[in-house]
């Protein structure tokens, strides 16, 4: 029988840009269990209905997490146009869809590179955010920004995104396929990366599916969940594809995933380019939202599963508007596949389940 | 061998150029769609606030008042919400970013006061001054008033609602209203105005406007030889490329835009132009009725009426008349100063015809007589606008 | 090339943000904007850090974080308030939880605007703390009372001093026309 000591990881800490506090009951150099303690991030922000109108709420909900921004924004769109019954044109529909894989790519270079950082590769973490530039620059020159675009809104896109623009976003992907390729190979192929990731934080396929973990977190303990295919958001179902998914359950099999995810939203883009419409990209939506039209959503974000609902009041402000995200769900795995690891394996799991804080607490 | 298998990126990445934006040695060059600081062009500026009402953070004050534009640079997200939703468009999204400071900066601009330019209406004459610059509330004309809608769909606070069935309507919110003028700018028949006291003095132009509407068919009359330009709506089918924007666009549903075919309801069409402005091709004109070329027939018809009141008996008693008795005149009931007139010109018409034509005495008579009686009577006093030998010229046949 | 003599140390946290700016912030240390040219480096031990970078509007919770950190950092030091979430409160400054700024909490030397700030402009932004931090260190050196910058340039930080310059002049002008206007 070791020695209990109880070591308080976070809020400031070098591994995540964000405020997490785990109290980790440590035996000797083995972590026995650990009690999250979250908090750090709320705002509150869903109490905001009541200050901010329906046209304004889409900019507060899509500053909930900058990484995810894009599909926050596409969420509380679609959730406030079904309240509303608006149907929006297709083009729109395609942009929106190829604007969030784009975000998808961003989303997945950005953890790959934290997770090189978590167990300090930090040349690894360089290069990957290195290309991840590249995909910024894309966005900046179609949206205006590199981060948080506000580009959706309710009734369709604020600015169209020339057929050019878009042809030139599937070269310049197709450009930096090679580039990624040459760096995921480092993560699959490297022999100390594979002893710090094979075989850890083991979430085996029936734990995964009893405490409801979503996104690549499930896909890779071998669960083909995948909201792109079942939901009718975007356009997916006219794209068509297969979920990825890994039957290992640990560490590398979630980043197995999130690499191979990379590649695929790369195709559908190009694909959703060939396939995309001439029209326009907005309707005029005017007046309210009716009292109790209510609306509910779901989302494949790069983490997962994020639910969206809107309520109607009768006037220009919504009476609810309710996020979930995807790390909400995770967050009880993440604390499964800690008890009986390393201490210096915790920034590794903590970071697998690719955690998005304040997504968590809105 | 999985050893060290980064070694290919980082061997490259010694002798590839730098990935370096080395920035702030070399500047920076933005697209042109980068989101960095909001802009405004101070003379388009009206103050009708909706840029503060569209603002998220509440970064953008509107002084009425003292006539100021203002906007917390350290709270602005850089949206666009305000750039999307001013009527005037007068605010632009800049590239450069805020630079930062020791402290929060507060830019404010200063808006000069101005008076809008009056609409001009269709004779080119302007509209009283001060119609649109007035400071009460919006109000609408009910007399010209159409009730076509185009108001309250410009209206981007919505404040106005117009309806025309089950009865007309048209009501403003004073509260939502933000003045800023869109309205006035839209409305095809300059209805509508700030402060009530411009209305009457639009009435009072526009009744010198009619006097002169008067006079002028008088000399269209001698201009148009055959009817002109249709009145209402018309469509220039050789442009049209049928895409039913004008359908679409109309209140009351005149307009049936079908594959190659093009067909308005004249009865229906309330002439509120709000197809004109929505046709893509520019194909769409509208002669409003009593401007264009009808009133060169009527207005002699109104001249007529004055030297001749029988007439406005119309043609029909007439023609009945002239057929029981050929002899009388249909201006037997004239006074008589204008019987001699009338019997002077015909004198000279008799003349014309014996003179220049070579009949006799009694051949000119009678065609004279003929003349008056048969459908040419319609045409008599616009033929004697003409003067005597033109038309001995009509009926010398 | 003599850009900076001293290397300032970053700390940074995430004060109740959406992660936007502390992306940004990472993105400045990345290959693209390499702040590491001027040796900054981002530490996560606030006792070794010369600038503290905070984002985010602070909540209740974490109030008692931020100054705890800042009271950490040995003097000389500096803090950023990056995005407008950390100068204002940002879109969130209506939210019951939310404080409204890190200025709130802790004295703020430089406010960086964005939503989220640029890299660009974060690192015209440490260059200005950084102009600032040299007149603190020679005001302690001097053990004369801490000063701002705007008056002192410093001759021995190349580019802080060519950027400082420039930006001291934009502070004066937009002094000026807040003076004006």
């Amino acid at each position: 029988m070791g020695k209990k000591t109880i070591i308080p990881f976070g809020p400031q800490h070098p591994v995540l840009p964000e405020p997490i506090h785990l109290d980790l009951v440590v035996e000797d150099e083995t972590v026995v269990e650990a009690i999250p303690s979250i908090g750090y991030i709320h705002r509150g922000l869903e109490k905001l209905v009541e200050k901010k109108d329906y046209n304004q709420m889409v900019y507060v909900v899509e500053r909930i997490c900058g990484i995810c921004s894009f599909g926050h924004g596409w969420g509380a769109c679609l959730a406030i146009e079904g309240a509303m019954n608006v149907e929006i044109p297709e083009r729109a529909e395609y942009l929106r869809t190829i604007l969030h894989e784009l975000g998808r790519i961003h989303s997945h270079l950005l953890w790959l590179g934290l997770m090189a950082d978590g167990f300090g590769f930090e040349s690894l973490f360089n290069h990957c955010w290195r290309v991840r530039e590249t995909v910024l620059d894309l966005f900046e020159k179609n949206t205006g920004g590199r981060v948080v675009f506000s580009i959706c809104k309710v009734g369709g896109m604020r600015q169209d995104i020339s057929d050019e623009n878009l042809k030139e976003m599937v070269e310049v992907l197709n450009g930096i396929k090679k580039e990624i390729k040459s760096l995921t190979d480092v993560f699959i192929n490297d022999t100390s990366v594979k002893n710090r990731m094979v075989g850890v934080g083991v979430l085996t396929k029936e734990e995964a599916e009893e405490l409801c973990a979503v996104g690549p977190t499930v896909r890779g303990s071998g669960v083909a969940q995948d909201l792109r295919l079942t939901d009718t958001h975007g356009v997916y179902g006219k794209l068509g594809f297969e979920p990825i998914v890994e039957e290992a359950g640990d560490c590398m099999a979630r980043t197995k995933v999130r690499i191979r995810e990379v590649f695929q939203s790369i195709e559908l883009i190009e694909k959703a380019v060939s396939m995309i419409p001439e029209g326009p990209v907005a309707v005029n939506v005017k007046g309210n939202v009716e009292d109790g039209a209510e609306y509910m959503v779901r989302l494949e974000q790069p983490r997962g599963e994020a639910f969206y609902y809107a309520r109607g009041a009768g006037s220009k402000f919504l009476k609810r508007m309710r996020v979930r995200t995807p790390t909400n769900m995770n967050i009880p795995a993440l604390v499964k596949t800690l008890q009986g690891c390393d201490l210096a394996d915790v920034p590794i799991l903590v970071l697998t389940i690719d955690p998005c804080i304040s997504c968590t607490e809105r | 061998m999985g050893v060290f298998t980064i070694g290919k990126v980082l061997v490259d990445s010694l002798f590839k150029k730098t990935a370096c934006r080395m920035y702030p040695v070399v500047p920076r060059e933005w697209e042109e769609r980068t989101r960095g600081a909001v802009g405004i062009d101070i003379d388009g500026c009206v103050l009708c606030g909706m840029c503060q009402r569209a603002c998220p953070t509440n970064a953008i004050t509107v002084d009425r008042k003292a006539a100021t534009w203002s906007i917390e640079r350290m709270n602005c997200i850089q949206c666009r919400g305000c750039v999307d939703s001013c009527p005037p468009k007068c605010l632009i999204m800049e590239q450069k970013y805020t630079e930062p400071n020791v402290e929060k900066v507060i830019d404010t601009f200063d808006i000069p006061q101005k008076k809008k330019a009056p609409k001009k209406d269709a004779e080119g004459k302007a509209p009283a001054a001060d119609a649109a610059g007035g400071d009460g509330p919006l109000t609408c004309d009910e007399e010209t008033c159409v009730y076509c809608g185009l108001c309250a769909k410009a209206c981007p606070a919505d404040a106005l609602e117009v309806t025309r069935k089950p009865e007309k309507v048209w009501k403003v919110d004073e509260e939502a209203c933000v003045k800023c003028g869109v309205c006035i700018d839209k409305c095809p028949k300059d209805s509508l105005s700030f402060g009530g006291a411009a209305a009457p003095a639009e009435k009072a132009e526009k009744a010198p406007a009619e006097e002169a509407k008067e006079e002028a068919p008088a000399e269209k009359a001698e201009a148009a030889a055959a009817p002109a330009a249709e009145a209402g709506l018309a469509c220039a089918v050789d442009d049209c490329v049928f895409c039913g924007a004008c359908a679409e666009a109309c209140p009351v549903d005149a307009i049936k835009v079908e594959d190659g075919s093009w067909e308005v309801d004249k009865d229906t069409c309330i002439e509120c132009s709000a197809c004109v402005d929505q046709c893509p091709a520019n194909c769409l004109t509208m002669n409003v009725g009593g401007e264009g070329a009808a009133p060169a027939e009527e207005a002699p018809a109104e001249e007529a009426k004055d030297e001749a009141p029988a007439e406005d008996k119309k043609e029909a008693p007439a023609e009945a008349m002239m057929e029981k008795a050929p002899r009388v005149h249909r201006f037997a009931e004239m006074d008589t100063e204008l019987k001699e007139r009338i019997d002077g010109f015909l004198g000279e018409v008799k003349e014309n015809l014996v003179k220049d034509h070579g009949m006799s005495e009694e051949e000119a008579s009678k065609r004279v007589e003929a003349a008056l009686v048969a459908s040419r009577v319609k045409r008599f006093p616009y033929l004697m606008g003409r003067g005597a030998k033109s038309m001995a010229d009509e009926i010398k046949d | 090339m003599a850009y900076v003599t001293k290397s300032p140390w970053v700390v940074h946290y995430d004060g109740s943000s959406c992660n936007g700016c502390d992306i940004e912030v990472l993105a400045c240390l990345m290959p693209m904007y390499d702040v590491e040219r001027f040796g900054i480096i981002n530490t996560g031990n606030p006792k070794h850090a010369d600038v503290f970078l905070v984002t985010g509007s602070v909540n209740e919770q974490n109030k008692d974080v931020v100054r705890q950190i800042y009271e950490q950092m040995p003097e000389p030091k500096v803090v950023v308030a990056v995005g407008i979430c950390a100068c204002h409160g940002g879109v969130f400054r209506d939210a019951y939880n939310i404080l409204g700024g890190v200025d709130t909490v802790i004295p703020v030397d430089c406010y960086v605007p964005g939503c989220a700030a640029r890299p660009e402009a974060i690192i015209d932004g440490v260059v200005k703390g950084l102009g600032i931090l040299q007149a603190k260190r020679e005001a302690m050196v001097n053990g004369a009372k801490a000063i701002p910058a705007e008056e002192e340039a410093p001759a021995e930080e190349a580019p802080a001093e060519e950027a400082a310059a420039p930006a001291e002049e934009t502070a004066e002008e937009i002094k000026e026309e807040g003076g004006e206007a």
